[in-house]
């Protein structure tokens, strides 16, 4: 191709519009990847809040003393070793039974059968007979309602000291509203005899009503006395679990945030420890390196293609304006346009695969070793796959420079591992784990 | 229902009553001094209507009600006080005029 080699520009357009939809088609690919690997992720985060959650369920099997003190001291973690974390508890228990004794030597505890069994308590009974007696005086305060009964009271209406004389209105107004209310009574003549029940019928409503609300205090005071009681006790039934619990939050908090690489000596004391030790750590470990690979082969080449895309939109905006109608370009930028990108990325995504289902799979933790600077890469690979783009790794070789990995799987092992990965990229249930979705975009 | 419609119900029941009333009589005897909304000199039975709206409550002070009471204990005249809050409507205003009425026919002062 000459350095002249001119064409016509809408054979760039839909050169850059091929690449577009490329492109696009890969992003979808990577995004189904990512997917998978958000779900994958989830899942070992899981397994590996359920392996802390052994690992420190062993470490404190329970509050006896000894154990806690040697898992401190396998830890790390001082305050399960200290007393006072027990003198906390047994202070606690102290302050819950003297409140459950003093409770139940409180009478209206013990006698509770007695003052509030429904229908037959005493206090119940009083109850009812009060309210049964209120009903009809409350009948006869309510029958008497009226904008003006209160005047009509202050100032004795039906009383020979009324004083409201006949040339104001309100002689008028008072004498309707107390026929008005003396008519709601078939059974009193005038509206002194009203006026006499309703004193009566009012103060011996504010007695009953006192008498009530005491009844009802006292009740209500008796049932919170029971509830605390029940919530006391079972605060002491479970006070031993509660705490136990709270040891093994804090220690499983103390031991997510450490490198428990660093206990290996201490956790080879006790295998059955360790064991679960390796695990938590491998499963962190996992976590970190699927981060990884989904960041090399997922993040970046989405980065670089997101790039690409913006380009290849401006191109085709530029060169689809009516002013290029007809127009002519550099061929070379047709040229380079001819070139897919599929067949590259293609390779990354079954690359990613590869490596990725290789450190899913993994389960052999025993393997491990907390003892020394171990690097959980080659364990999961076998030394196969050379880790050095991930920080950890690169770290571990700059550390170790006279490293070298003993392989420790048979060739059938590699391909018991080969068929698996290969099996997850033909199309496994993604819900399964691993990547089973293919880079295969063509 | 305003002053207007008040005095005007009060000038039929009055009337109906037999008495001549004529409207904003001046009463000014032995130092009391008032217009009243309603009266009949001859007679010497009237009303007045007392709202806040016709600013009555500044005219008809509780001295002036005190003078109108005494001159009504002697029996020398009868004045009916309307107070508005009493009288919310045309039937509670009706009750009392023919109320204050009755009264005063039973005892003697109308026919």
């Amino acid at each position: 191709m000459s350095f002249h080699h001119r064409e016509p520009a809408w054979k760039l357009v839909e050169q850059a519009r091929r690449r577009r939809d490329e492109i696009t088609q890969i992003l979808g690919g990577i995004a189904q990847q990512r997917a998978v690997h958000q779900r994958s992720r989830a899942e070992l985060v899981a397994r590996y809040q359920h392996a802390l959650r052994e690992l420190v369920e062993t470490l404190v099997p329970s509050l006896d003393l000894q154990a806690l003190a040697w898992a401190a001291w396998a830890t790390g973690y001082a305050p399960l070793g200290q007393k006072d974390a027990l003198a906390r508890m047994e202070r606690e228990r102290e302050d819950l039974t003297a409140r459950v004794a003093q409770i139940e030597a409180d009478p209206r505890f013990q006698n509770r059968e007695l003052l509030r069994a429904p229908r037959v308590g005493t206090l119940v009974q009083q109850l009812d007979e009060l309210l049964h007696y209120r009903a009809p005086l409350a009948d006869i305060v309510e029958r008497c309602q009226h904008p003006r009964l209160e005047r009509l009271l202050h100032l004795g209406y039906g009383l020979p000291e009324y004083p409201v004389r006949f040339w104001h209105t309100a002689y008028y107004a008072d004498w309707k509203a107390g026929d008005e209310i003396l008519e709601r009574f078939a059974d009193k003549q005038s509206f002194a005899e009203v006026r006499a029940a309703y004193l009566e019928a009012r103060d011996a409503l504010a007695v009953h009503d006192a008498n009530i609300r005491d009844i009802q205090a006292q009740i209500a005071a008796g049932e919170a006395l029971e509830a605390e009681h029940s919530e006391r006790r079972r605060a002491l039934d479970t006070l031993e679990g509660r705490w136990l619990v709270f040891a093994r939050d804090a220690l499983a908090r103390h031991l997510s945030e450490i490198d428990l690489s660093a206990l290996g000596e201490r956790l080879a004391k006790a295998p059955h420890v360790e064991i679960l030790a390796k695990r938590v750590v491998g499963l962190s470990q996992q976590i970190v390196y699927l981060d990884r690979l989904a960041q090399k082969h997922l993040d970046e080449p989405e980065s670089a293609l997101r790039g690409a895309l913006g380009k290849i939109e401006r191109t085709i905006l530029k060169y689809s304006r009516p002013k290029y109608h007809g127009a002519y370009v550099e061929g070379a930028a047709v040229e380079r346009l001819r070139h897919g990108f599929t067949d590259r990325y293609q390779r990354i995504g079954q690359r990613f695969e590869k490596q990725y289902n290789r450190v899913y799979v993994f389960h052999d933790y025993d393997r491990g070793n907390l003892a020394t600077d171990f690097l959980w890469w080659d364990l999961m690979t076998d030394g196969r796959i050379d880790g050095n783009f991930i920080p950890e790794v690169r770290s571990f070789h700059e550390r170790n420079p006279g490293y070298h990995y003993e392989r420790w799987r048979d060739a059938a092992d590699d391909d018991h591992d080969d068929a698996a990965a290969a099996a997850a990229a033909l199309g496994m249930d993604a819900s399964s784990g691993g990547l089973g979705i293919s880079t295969d975009i063509s | 229902m305003n002053e207007r419609e008040g005095c005007a119900l009060l000038k039929e029941r009055f009337t109906a009553a037999g008495l001549s009333i004529e409207e904003h009589v001046r009463f000014a005897e032995e130092g009391l001094d008032v217009t009243l909304d309603g009266f009949d000199p001859s007679q010497r039975i009237g009303y007045e209507y007392v709202t806040t709206e016709a600013g009555d409550r500044e005219a008809i002070t509780p001295e002036v009600v005190a003078a109108l009471e005494a001159r009504m204990l002697r029996g020398e005249m009868f004045v009916l006080l309307v107070d508005e809050r009493d009288v919310p409507d045309p039937t509670a205003l009706r009750f009392a005029a023919d109320g204050f009425l009755e009264i005063l026919r039973q005892r003697g002062k109308i026919a």
